[in-house]
């Protein structure tokens, strides 16, 4: 079954992920800007990590058949650097151009601190500006309180709420989302966030209707393989393979395709792997005989 | 630096060479795509808060990126080859359309600005952008002056810009010092690109270029891999 994770770091990922990745049915993935673990210190290192994530990794991603898109924004916890956030701010339009661009994101709240509303706020704007998707992290700590003032701005803003997917949800605020007419995405990790069986049952009790799940997987503990992981676990639970196509493909494509940039080719599952390409010189290859799997 | 263009395209030629383009992308492009694209040409004169970057990385969610083909205006092909393109009918809309929009940016400002427009471009785009912009520097006014950032194209490893730099397009062949055509070529060589593609080739063929594929011949041999068949357009016999 193909499959889609609309939430996946790869920028802090190996290789050897891409390969399990595309052998475990992943034929594309959505990379969201993001915190990358240590805080910035300059406008211009943000600049180099936009264009990594509609270049080098698109490249990379390519080489194992995945199709690779991206969201930009600025995550919360950096906009509490408000020097270097303004500078961001101003990027971002030119980044909001680009073709593989398929939505703002992550934006949201971490300490909530008003730095972290009003650039928020700021970005909801941009999204309506710009005419694209928002995908929204929910903090990890004062979760439910944080979601509800997520839901207030996203309310405020005049988007859509139908373009907004609110990503990292629990039993506590997936309901709330809902009601609001947003997307609720979740996290499937190995000890915190959402799990397998957890997830199991939130479908058994919401349903299928504006609900994805994804990795989140990025440079801490987390696995790229979570989406295949809760697919099956959904199979082994009794869920029909309709609904398992539903969550892990159909659901998240539908919400990105609000875009019109999502452009999954012809042939989504078939992709041309081509790993004798290289990079700045530097091949992802060490040694092994390149995979070339090229469509005729 | 080896050879010159056979033509410079300036003054009335790149005016001419714009207006072909314009034609061609209204014959070929819905009305929708014309007003998209009348509402986006740089002002005059001057950049001064035009976002031509902008303008740039956005002509590709709109123009089409299928190889014009059989569309291409003879006249128009006509004048691209003797630039310097070999096969304009591999150029799509959408490079057609990013050429023109960057020809008429640079006719805004001051030759001296010219190179800090391109590499800023080059620098700040997306893969799509980078290909698109390094086919079109041989039709630029002045080609010679963007070659630092044609050079920068080369070392970069998206197959899809070094393509667009090394085959069907003149430039390298008319612009780059030895070392750097040199490099390019083996690099193609490791990247399986066909030499007959890189436009030009024979007219720079050296004992140095004919030495370093030699070399990587040996290398080749001896870790018991298979050698490029067309290494031979290189290696002296």
């Amino acid at each position: 079954m193909r499959m889609f994770d609309h939430h996946i770091h790869m920028t802090s990922r190996t290789t050897d992920d891409y390969q399990a990745m595309a052998a475990a049915g992943i034929v594309a993935i959505i990379e969201p800007a993001f915190w990358v673990g240590q805080p910035r210190r300059n406008v211009g290192t943000f600049e180099d990590y936009f264009l990594s994530l509609v270049g080098w990794e698109r490249f990379r991603a390519g080489q194992f058949g995945i199709l690779h898109f991206c969201t930009i924004g600025l995550n919360p916890k950096e906009t509490n650097s408000t020097e270097i956030a303004s500078g961001v701010m101003e990027l971002l339009p030119d980044f909001l151009e680009k073709e593989s661009v398929v939505g703002v994101g992550e934006v949201g709240f971490d300490d909530q601190t008003p730095e972290e509303k009003r650039f928020f706020e700021q970005q909801m704007d941009l999204a309506v500006e710009f005419n694209l998707p928002v995908l929204i992290h929910t903090p990890h700590r004062d979760k439910k309180a944080g979601t509800r003032v997520t839901l207030d701005i996203v309310r405020a803003s005049g988007i859509e709420p139908q373009r907004v997917l609110v990503d990292h949800n629990t039993e506590d605020t997936i309901e709330m989302v809902l009601d609001a007419g947003c997307w609720a995405g979740h996290s499937i990790y190995p000890h915190t966030k959402m799990d397998e069986p957890r997830m199991v049952a939130l479908l058994r009790k919401y349903g299928t209707e504006r609900i994805t799940i994804n990795s989140a997987a990025d440079w801490g503990i987390s696995d790229p393989l979570k989406v295949p992981k809760t697919a099956q676990a959904m199979r082994e639970a009794g869920f029909p393979e309709r609904d398992i196509e539903t969550i892990v493909w159909s659901n998240p494509v539908a919400f990105f395709s609000q875009s019109g940039r999502l452009d999954l080719g012809e042939h989504a599952g078939d992709q041309p792997i081509d790993q004798r390409q290289l990079w700045e010189g530097n091949s992802v290859l060490r040694g092994q005989t390149p995979v070339v799997k090229i469509a005729s | 630096m080896r050879g010159r263009p056979v033509r410079t395209i300036g003054g009335v030629g790149l005016t001419d060479l714009i207006d072909a383009v314009d034609r061609l992308l209204r014959e070929l492009s819905g009305a929708e795509v014309a007003r998209w694209i009348a509402g986006r040409m740089p002002p005059t004169p001057g950049l001064e808060g035009y976002r031509l970057g902008a303008h740039y990385a956005a002509a590709g969610r709109v123009l089409d990126d299928a190889p014009a083909g059989e569309g291409m205006d003879a006249g128009l092909c006509a004048a691209m080859t003797d630039a310097g393109v070999e096969q304009p009918a591999r150029w799509t809309l959408l490079d057609l359309y990013r050429y023109r929009l960057l020809a008429d940016a640079l006719n805004q400002v001051s030759p001296d600005e010219h190179l800090g427009v391109v590499r800023s471009l080059f620098c700040k785009g997306g893969i799509g952008e980078q290909r698109s912009l390094v086919r079109s520097l041989i039709l630029l006014p002045e080609p010679a002056a963007f070659l630092p950032v044609a050079i920068e194209a080369c070392r970069g490893n998206v197959l899809d810009v070094f393509i667009a730099m090394t085959c069907e397009n003149r430039y390298p062949a008319y612009f780059f010092p030895d070392l750097n055509f040199n490099q390019m070529v083996m690099k193609a060589l490791f990247n399986g690109v066909a030499l007959a593609r890189i436009a030009g080739l024979a007219r720079r063929r050296t004992r140095e270029l004919a030495r370093m594929a030699a070399d990587y011949a040996t290398e080749r041999r001896a870790a018991g891999r298979s050698i490029p068949n067309d290494i031979d357009m290189i290696i002296e016999n």
